[in-house]
């Protein structure tokens, strides 16, 4: 497989496919390693915590941009590690830092001020000890995409200036995804909620524990921070707590299948007007009347796109041998496509909010007064109110433990896109097979190219049919099932629920990129029976997206192949290119901006 | 034998659980139901335990505007037999509309399922012309004769054993309908059969989920006066039933386009609306019950509170967080305790958050139903009105073929008539599939939280540390089967997977493509359903350590809402009473009739409202 002349994100998840299924990780340590290419490293983009987008994410995590904190995102950070000092100093039950984590939720680790002398050594060296372990945390095999632990960095870069890391902390994480020091980590071992196990093994490599990558070359943590010219930092306070408790693995990986999944749609669109063009189709049902019989937003933008799209085609002109109506696959593809975005934007949404927000237990809010809510006044919660002092240079706040780990509802967002990219699949492989029959298309390709009889088999290599697309299909099939709801009951029963974040995170980007492998046979097939159209009548015109996509195609991929050609695999070629080239490179001026997230 | 899922699921559709277990119908039904056998999955005739509904909103009428029907509306209908009118406009509209289907056979326009064939006859023409010149009213209305004897021998049984789902199947179509070229008489029977309470005998398989011809074709048998139905609850042929509900029969000359019923989604989308009504009931007794679990552990209410909840904007979360952090508004949780654990276990802490997201997963499928149950979903698409210079596309060659220039059978109006895709019922089909699966994450989070009250290390105290011996043995707890929430929650995960995605290609390859949204709705009432009984598990529990917090210390306060569950609960299960003396049921089954008879907002009045209404943010 290694010989095959494919791009390096289909590398990477046959590396998926060939080491394990779910995990997203090749088998063998460092074997199929994928580096990014460092492509934006002149680009820096500021964390504020408050609005990271998916688009930043990707450059960060796939295209090696920089990062660095707002003033804003820097002083919330310092005043939440004051606060947090403070609040043990004043004599508060601290979650995971005077108290213990987990079942030892009750138990005193400490107590009083933790810069006295002897609250400092022992903190010093504990935390010093906890990230050093770090390195053994994890279940492989480990992660074989440098871009899936840099989302995972930068994703925590954003939201811990919600939390109470330590300067050094702070300081570091960003100093990693700036020298490109990437830490290797274990795919497995997060129950999808508080992503310790990950987050553990880049504490590792921050105090010269384990191995990392540097520039995408692996050796000693310790060596990868030396030749980036950082020092292995002292850990201290409750920099375990505060570096790993986050979903921000499960959230990394989510916001690239977001910007992924965003990219397979716009080629979903797309192909199908190449599809409606190919097939000689009745447009009936795109046409405004019938979209505003049925008021979904995003399957009416949907539906207008497309038709923008094919706007100047043949299709609109009177024909005798055109069908009243297409088969059920290609008439409803629209609908599948809007229901997909419906669900994109809703995990899109979702994503954003997870980056953008506290998944931190406990959590430090500087800002807090009694009077702030009437709960707050309560004795209760008046037992977690920090009045402010030396340590918080007089700030007050509260420091309260809570659920915030819980990733929902991204969690269930991850499935319901999941889903809703099945229920669009089952269209696009449908819709490619029926162009086999003249029941639809009307037209022999044989006759109208002159092809000499038992020219099926070159028909089917030059189109996208076969049985691929039904293969992949059925690939969808399997990822679709939701992961079984889990409550195993662990750590004394303490820890009785579990998220499975990890799994439907992965599961939706092979889901994405198995969608991009559908759209390629698709790809092929429409441009091969828009030829097949031309060549029937060399006036007709398809519309300047369709137009424009053909050509820039067949660049990359000749009308018919030749048995004297290059010996590509078509829909893999196919497939790259999709995944190479924006498809909004060939939306006409004017695409109608899609709906808010809401349905 | 052990069923499968399918086999479970047609069960319900048959009526034998969901029926009885329907939120806001009597206890006693659920009680009769729950005693019903479970074997009907095979029934071939009259299903055992029909379950006709108890007309008690008879009095009522709903008009139907075809803009703005509402699931609570549908249910009025549906479960309590209010009646329903067209209003003027929707008259006008529809009778428009079959004007212009007239018109446009008329003036030799190709119209899908008209005077072409359906499926792969697409391209054959039926007839030519004025569909009302002798000669074609002749020949349909011999079809549409047919078409009612056709219509009792279509789909597969088991008979649907709820009069509830063909009434919301009926009510949904009367109100699409609307926008369908339907004529005034088709319209009419459609609407005397709901108000009349004549009821077809409707098959629960042989939709794909998308177009529910079968079960459509059984209501026009019906309409047509052939097969059986049920008037007032009891079954009889479908002649004497319209006979005593003083109908007559459809006349063939008013069913000569009998697509305009039946070429629709209202049997799944009836369904989805009992299912959002249902699930709202079932998610207001979640977020009340999770009140009394923080009452009943001593919890630590940190997560629901302000720092908390403002630095994490999501918006159905913070909205149970606020509910229920005002349910126990006045608790002694909101005192200094030192014996209270700084965190709860992860199931009771993530509740909230589990809730709040199955309920973004209800308003999401809400909003996708009123546009489903108020929009046409009919193939092909009746457009009176529209002219050419509405959008570029119409003015085309290609458009304007479907164009209807207007005459005497239109009255001189103008239109289009479009083939179309309306009959794939997307979004709606996914968002059910998202509640299905946005309930059983939240129920995942109940029944472990159930169990944690097993342990001190949670509780602190332990039940005989503040309740006597012979008092504790004679207490409801004492009855409670340990094993129940399980096994609950072990048919929740069966429910719990999704419906295979499918692409049969069947009639010639034509229609190869389906949704298969009637199952899909069928498995997200069972796992609402399953819910209720779970959250009842959850309740007994709740109460039991309500009844342990007061003993340990008497003068507690608990939240107002908390206070008055407790307080009627136990009335419906005291909590010492001698086993001698208890019921000889299932303690489940006694608090699954409490929650059915009482609503949770009678306890919380919030609640009545919608979560996300403006109203309902404390």
């Amino acid at each position: 497989m290694n010989g095959m002349a494919i791009g390096r994100r289909t590398a990477g998840r046959l590396g998926i496919l060939m080491g394990c299924l779910c995990a997203g990780a090749s088998a063998l340590a460092g074997s199929g390693y994928t580096p990014i290419q460092a492509t934006m490293s002149d680009k820096v983009i500021t964390l504020t915590g408050k609005d990271l987008t998916v688009e930043q994410l990707v450059d960060i995590a796939r295209y090696g941009a920089k990062v660095q904190l707002s003033p804003e995102a820097r002083q919330r950070e310092a005043d939440n590690y004051g606060l947090l000092l403070e609040a043990s100093a004043e004599g508060i039950a601290v979650y995971w830092f005077n108290r213990g984590a987990g079942d030892q939720r009750e138990t005193v680790l400490f107590s009083g001020d933790p810069l006295s002398p002897k609250n400092k050594e022992y903190l010093e060296k504990s935390q010093l000890m906890e990230f050093k372990l770090g390195a053994v945390f994890g279940y492989g095999p480990e992660v074989s995409d440098e871009e899936i632990v840099r989302a995972m960095m930068a994703v925590r870069a954003n939201a811990m200036t919600w939390n109470a890391p330590s300067p050094q902390l702070a300081e570091m994480l960003t100093n990693l995804l700036n020298r490109r020091v990437t830490p290797v980590v274990l795919s497995r071992g997060t129950l999808g909620e508080g992503d310790l196990a990950e987050l553990s093994n880049v504490g590792a490599t921050m105090v010269g524990a384990g191995d990392a990558y540097f520039e995408g070359t692996r050796m000693r943590a310790s060596d990868a921070l030396a030749k980036a010219g950082l020092k292995p930092i002292q850990p201290f306070a409750a920099d375990t707590n505060a570096l790993t408790s986050s979903d921000a693995y499960a959230t990394g990986i989510a916001g690239l299948a977001v910007a992924d999944g965003r990219r397979a749609l716009d080629w979903a669109d797309l192909i199908y007007a190449m599809d409606l063009d190919g097939m000689n189709s009745s447009i009936t049902p795109l046409t405004l009347l019938v979209q505003r019989e049925r008021p979904f937003q995003w399957l009416n933008w949907d539906a207008a796109r497309v038709r923008e799209l094919l706007k100047g085609s043949y299709l609109f002109g009177d024909d005798p041998h055109r069908i009243i109506q297409d088969p059920e696959s290609l008439r409803a593809s629209s609908i599948r496509e809007g229901s997909a975005w419906q669900e994109w934007g809703a995990l899109r949404d979702a994503v954003v909010t997870q980056m953008n927000s506290s998944d931190h237990n406990p959590a430090v809010r500087t800002d807090l007064s009694p009077q702030d809510g009437w709960d707050l006044a309560s004795p209760q919660m008046m037992k977690y109110y920090v009045k402010g002092g030396k340590e918080s240079n007089g700030k007050h706040g509260y420091i309260v433990s809570n659920a915030n780990w819980d990733p929902f509802p991204m969690a269930n967002k991850l499935e319901n896109f999941v889903i809703a990219l099945a229920n669009m699949d089952v269209a696009v492989s449908l819709r490619i097979d029926r162009f086999t029959s003249p029941f639809f298309t009307q037209t022999d390709a044989v006759k109208v190219l002159n092809l000499p009889p038992g020219s099926g088999f070159m028909l089917y290599l030059a189109g996208g049919g076969g049985y691929t697309p039904v293969d992949l299909q059925q690939e969808m099939q399997s990822l679709t099932n939701p992961v079984a709801p889990s409550g195993a009951a662990i750590d004394l029963t303490v820890e009785d629920l579990q998220a499975q974040t990890r799994i439907k995170a992965y599961r939706a980007r092979q889901a994405v990129g198995t969608t991009f492998d559908l759209l390629g046979h698709d790809m092929l097939n429409a441009t091969f029976w828009m030829d097949v159209r031309k060549k029937q009548d060399a006036a007709r015109a398809f519309g300047d997206g369709p137009t424009a996509a053909l050509a820039a195609f067949r660049k990359v991929v000749p009308f018919m192949p030749s048995a004297d050609g290059p010996a590509q695999i078509r829909p893999m070629v196919a497939a790259e290119f999709l995944r190479g080239t924006h498809a909004e490179t060939f939306y006409p001026q004017g695409d109608p901006a899609p709906p808010a997230g809401v349905p | 034998m052990r069923r499968g899922c399918r086999g479970r699921a047609l069960a319900i559709l048959a009526g034998v659980l969901i029926a009885g277990l329907a939120l806001g119908s009597p206890a006693g039904a659920a009680v009769k139901s729950a005693a019903a056998s479970d074997s009907s999955a095979g029934a071939a005739s009259e299903p055992r335990g029909y379950h006709p509904i108890v007309a008690s909103r008879s009095a009522e009428t709903v008009v139907l505007t075809g803009r703005d029907l509402t699931p609570d509306q549908v249910v009025a209908v549906a479960r309590y037999g209010a009646k329903v009118a067209l209003s003027d406009d929707a008259r006008r509209r529809q009778a428009d509309a079959y004007g212009l289907l007239l018109e446009g056979a008329a003036e030799g326009m190709a119209i899908y399922g008209f005077n072409r064939a359906p499926g792969a006859g697409r391209e054959i023409p039926l007839f030519s012309g004025d569909p009302l010149s002798p000669e074609n009213e002749a020949l349909l209305s011999a079809k549409a004769a047919k078409a009612f004897l056709s219509g009792p021998r279509q789909g597969i049984g088991p008979e649907v054993a709820d009069e509830e789902i063909v009434r919301a199947l009926l009510a949904v179509r009367a109100n699409t309908m609307i926008s369908e070229a339907a004529s005034p008489g088709l319209s009419q029977v459609l609407i005397d059969l709901l108000n009349r309470r004549v009821t077809p005998v409707v098959q629960s398989r042989g939709s794909l989920g998308e177009a529910d011809l079968a079960a459509m074709g059984n209501v026009l048998g019906t309409m047509g006066g052939a097969g059986e139905a049920y008037y007032q609850g009891k079954r009889m042929s479908a002649a004497q039933a319209l006979a005593a509900a003083g109908l007559k029969p459809l006349r063939p000359a008013d069913a000569i386009y009998p697509s305009a019923l039946t070429s629709t989604n209202a049997f799944s989308a009836g369904q989805a609306a009992l299912l959002v009504h249902d699930a709202k009931l079932a998610l207001n007794w979640a977020d009340l019950a999770l009140s009394l679990d923080l009452e009943a552990l001593n919890s630590s209410v940190t997560p629901l509170s302000t720092p908390v909840q403002s630095s994490r904007p999501l918006e159905y979360s913070n909205r149970v967080a606020a509910r229920v952090l005002d349910m126990v508004k006045g608790s002694y949780l909101f005192d200094d305790d030192p014996k209270r654990i700084i965190q709860d276990p992860e199931s009771q802490r993530a509740s909230y958050s589990r809730q709040g997201s199955a309920w973004k997963a209800w308003a999401t499928l809400r909003d996708t139903l009123r546009i489903q149950l108020n929009s046409s979903d009919h193939n092909p698409g009746v457009e009176v009105g529209a002219g050419p210079g509405d959008s570029w596309e119409l003015a085309t060659p290609q458009l304007r073929k479907y164009y209807v220039k207007g005459g005497p059978e239109s009255h001189g109006q103008h239109g289009f008539i479009l083939s179309n895709a309306n009959w794939d019922p997307y979004p709606m089909a996914n968002e059910i599939e998202a509640l299905t699966n946005a309930l059983a994450n939240m129920d995942v989070a109940v029944v472990q939280r159930i169990y944690r009250f097993s342990s001190t290390f949670f509780t602190v105290i332990s039940p005989k540390d503040v309740i006597g011996a012979a008092e504790l043995a004679d207490s409801v707890q004492s009855d409670v089967d340990g094993y129940n929430p399980t096994a609950i929650w072990q048919d929740i995960q069966g429910l719990a997977h999704l419906q295979s995605v499918e692409g049969n290609a069947i009639s010639n390859t034509v229609e190869e493509l389906q949704a298969e949204t009637v199952l899909k709705t069928v498995r997200a009432r069972q796992i609402v359903d399953d819910t209720v009984r779970l959250l009842g598990e959850d309740l007994l529990t709740a109460t039991f350590w309500l009844d342990v917090r007061h003993a340990q210390v008497p003068d507690r306060a608990f939240g107002a809402a908390p206070t008055a569950v407790w307080t009627e609960f136990r009335r419906a299960v005291p909590f010492r009473q001698k086993p001698e003396e208890r019921p000889l049921r299932p303690a489940g089954e006694i608090v699954l009739g409490f929650m059915l008879e009482h609503p949770a907002a009678e306890f919380y009045a919030p609640l009545a409202k919608d979560i996300d209404a403006a109203t309902t943010s404390p």
